[in-house]
């Protein structure tokens, strides 16, 4: 064994322009190999924490449909108490209920439809980064004082009742074309939705879209006015106060999210103690799919028809983008191995072809063909290993400088991917993983293109080289 | 120690054939010097290869130590070649990146001789040829005898029972040509190895017991010469 590593290194000493042409190769292979899986585990780490930590948290409970329908109506009943029992679960950073509606938001001679996106400020910032999304402004923190509504008695009742009829009467004489003045009849309906659901004294108090508040040219502390519809199918308008303006990422987002207290919008909304959405954050992103069981469990009690999912049943087209770039890169890499293994073959069968001599010589003197295959493995392999040191540092040094300082990709503008808002430089995120599986995978390649070189050397006839001289 | 029994050696292609040896018969024992005489193109260098199982005859039988040669694999010819036999060849063909010493411990290290026994024994044998004081330079810092007296030693290091040398002089200058054949002479004497030579070098003719000359791939004279040494067992059958 002494012998051969001696006589492969030297003979890699020997044709040093070559060796080092080929360590090269290996090198640059490696380095960038450990770098591009690097930068892809960034992305991929980017991209699930982007949707996990931006809005979807790791774990969402709804109501059974909610997700293909989308209705106002469709909510989780009870929903303090059910929060009560996720909170319970020992494996579960925080628990945040939201409630989700649309309107149309104006100021001035403006008006553009918007998203309303209520939310309990102190649980929503453990579960996501709603709150250090801020651009301007702070962030909400106390429900707006907003007084009880109260039961209509017989006589409001009975108006009620008689109300509706008008309306219905004046709807037909107003299809058969004839005119109604209803002034009185809606004045009357308003007094009794007061009574109902009366509307707060002081605005309440909302963030806004970074783009929607540029488009609405609303600056923190303006009032707008919003028209929305109740559960209960009533119009109304209220007027709310710009508390800031947040930068989601995403262009949709941006341009039409109001997020205002969940209880503000329930109240809103008319719909008291319900949510849509409950978002969930485990301790450990790997441990998702057990949670989630647990949690299903947990709520199944509460005799309602939920369902329970995980970040990625939720967006299963991050998680395909992440196994495309994964598959992608994959191909790249092999590419990369491909090439520096045709570089090792070509190094190694010259190599061998040159010194068919030496090697006829060694045979003549009584060594044996699996020996010659063994020296010139192991030639491969000590080229093989310098190279991968050397690749190892290059991949390091620029995995680390990536994984610290990123790439800057502001130069090419905001972007997202599937509508995950992607931060301005590119992290990489160096693994054991990343460190190990090119060297590896490298050393496999060297071997198999070493197995030819090694074979034709090993069947060489000791006297035919001898002649050849 | 080695029979031949009609061994015919035939080189061919697509194109061509060429009947290298015909119909040897030839017996070496133990302890013989003998030299293959003949011109260029006779036949000697594919004898020496068939007799150092280096390359195969094309028909005919090949006895060593009474054992048919045909019958061993390859791993097996390997095995004898490094224990029992040793090469001179005419280009010295010694490894360009070991050292002398290197080089004479090889052969042993094949072997699985211990470090410092084959340490020791390459050392002792570099002096025997009087190259003690070169033990470290590589082949390229040496003259062509030098470099011939390294490769002698290389064969002889492993004390192997047969030395086979293909026109181990051609290259050599006359002083280093007696000085080497004083050194094979004495081994052959001292230590009993049997050295079979091919050479039409009249000054290793001259130290031979036995001289077989070739001609046209035959054995045309197979000679007894007077030099020879007493207590060496000597013998030869002519074809």
């Amino acid at each position: 064994m002494g012998l051969f590593i001696r006589l492969a290194w030297r003979n890699l000493l020997r044709n040093r322009k070559r060796s080092t042409v080929t360590a090269l190769g290996i090198t640059l292979g490696i380095g960038f190999c450990i770098t591009t899986l690097a930068i892809m585990d960034g992305l991929s780490n980017d991209l699930i924490t982007g949707t996990t930590a931006g809005q979807v948290g790791h774990i969402q409970i709804h109501q059974k449909d909610y997700l293909a329908k989308r209705q106002l109506q469709q909510t989780i009943a009870n929903n303090t108490e059910l929060l009560q029992s996720v909170r319970q679960n020992s494996q579960i950073t925080a628990a945040a209920a939201r409630i989700y509606s649309f309107g149309y938001l104006s100021k001035d001679n403006k008006s553009v439809g918007v998203s309303l996106f209520g939310v309990e400020p102190d649980h929503e910032q453990r579960v996501t980064t709603l709150a250090e999304q801020m651009v301007s402004g702070t962030f909400l923190s106390t429900p707006t004082p907003w007084p009880l509504g109260q039961a209509l008695n017989d006589e409001q009742k009975q108006l009620d009742e008689q109300l509706t009829a008008q309306a219905v009467a004046d709807a037909f004489a107003e299809l058969d074309g004839l005119f109604s003045d209803n002034s009185s009849t809606q004045q009357q309906t308003n007094q009794l939705i007061d009574t109902l659901a009366p509307l707060p004294d002081v605005p309440p108090k909302v963030i806004l879209g970074v783009k929607l508040a540029k488009n609405l040219q609303a600056d923190e502390g303006d009032i707008v006015t919003l028209l929305y519809e109740t559960s209960l199918g009533a119009q109304q308008s209220l007027q709310l106060e710009v508390a800031g303006t947040s930068r989601q990422g995403t262009d949709l987002i941006d341009r039409t999210r109001i997020v205002f207290h969940l209880q503000d919008l329930q109240k809103l909304l008319q719909l008291p103690n319900q949510s849509h959405e409950i978002a969930i954050k485990t301790y450990d992103l790997a441990t998702v799919v057990q949670v989630s069981d647990s949690v299903s469990e947990a709520i199944s009690v509460h005799e309602q028809q939920l369902s329970v999912q995980t970040w990625s049943e939720l967006r299963p087209d991050i998680l395909a983008l992440i196994q495309s770039n994964q598959a992608l890169m994959g191909t790249l890499v092999f590419i990369i191995f491909l090439i520096a293994g045709v570089g090792v073959m070509n190094a190694m069968l010259v190599s061998v072809m040159e010194r068919r001599k030496e090697l006829c010589l060694l045979k003549a003197l009584g060594l044996k063909g699996n020996n010659v295959v063994w020296l010139v493995t192991v030639e491969t392999l000590m080229l093989t290993l310098v190279a991968s040191i050397a690749g190892l540092i290059m991949g390091i040094a620029l995995g680390s400088y990536l994984q610290h300082y990123g790439w800057d990709i502001s130069q090419f503008g905001e972007f997202s991917l599937a509508g995950v808002g992607m931060t301005s430089a590119l992290k990489a995120k160096l693994t054991l993983d990343n460190l190990l599986t090119p060297v590896v995978v490298m050393f496999i390649i060297a071997l198999l293109a070493a197995l030819y070189p090694a074979l034709s050397a090993a069947r060489l006839i000791p006297a035919q080289g001898m002649r050849s001289s | 120690m080695i029979k031949l029994t009609k061994i015919n050696k035939i080189f061919a292609d697509k194109h061509q054939s060429f009947h290298c040896l015909k119909d040897i018969d030839l017996t070496i024992n133990q302890g013989e010097f003998t030299v293959i005489a003949g011109p260029s193109g006779s036949g000697k260098s594919t004898l020496l290869n068939i007799m150092g199982m280096l390359d195969k005859p094309t028909s005919g039988n090949y006895q060593f130590d009474d054992n048919d040669v045909a019958k061993f694999s390859s791993n097996k010819l390997a095995d004898i070649r490094r224990d029992k036999i040793g090469f001179v060849f005419q280009a010295y063909n010694l490894m360009p990146v070991l050292t002398a010493l290197e080089n004479t411990e090889m052969i042993m290290e094949f072997s699985g001789v211990s470090k410092k026994e084959r340490k020791q024994r390459a050392i002792e044998t570099l002096e025997a040829v009087g190259l003690g004081e070169f033990k470290n330079r590589f082949p390229a810092q040496l003259s062509g005898g030098q470099q011939q007296r390294v490769a002698v030693a290389r064969a002889i290091a492993a004390k192997p029972l047969l030395v086979i040398a293909d026109e181990p002089t051609a290259n050599l200058d006359s002083q280093s040509t007696e000085s080497l054949l004083d050194l094979m002479v004495s081994l052959n004497e001292k230590l009993g190895i049997t050295f079979i030579f091919s050479s039409h070098d009249p000054r290793v003719i001259e130290r031979a017991h036995r001289v077989i000359h070739l001609q046209d791939g035959k054995v045309m004279r197979d000679e007894q010469l007077e030099n020879v040494t007493a207590g060496q067992p000597q013998a030869a059958m002519s074809s």
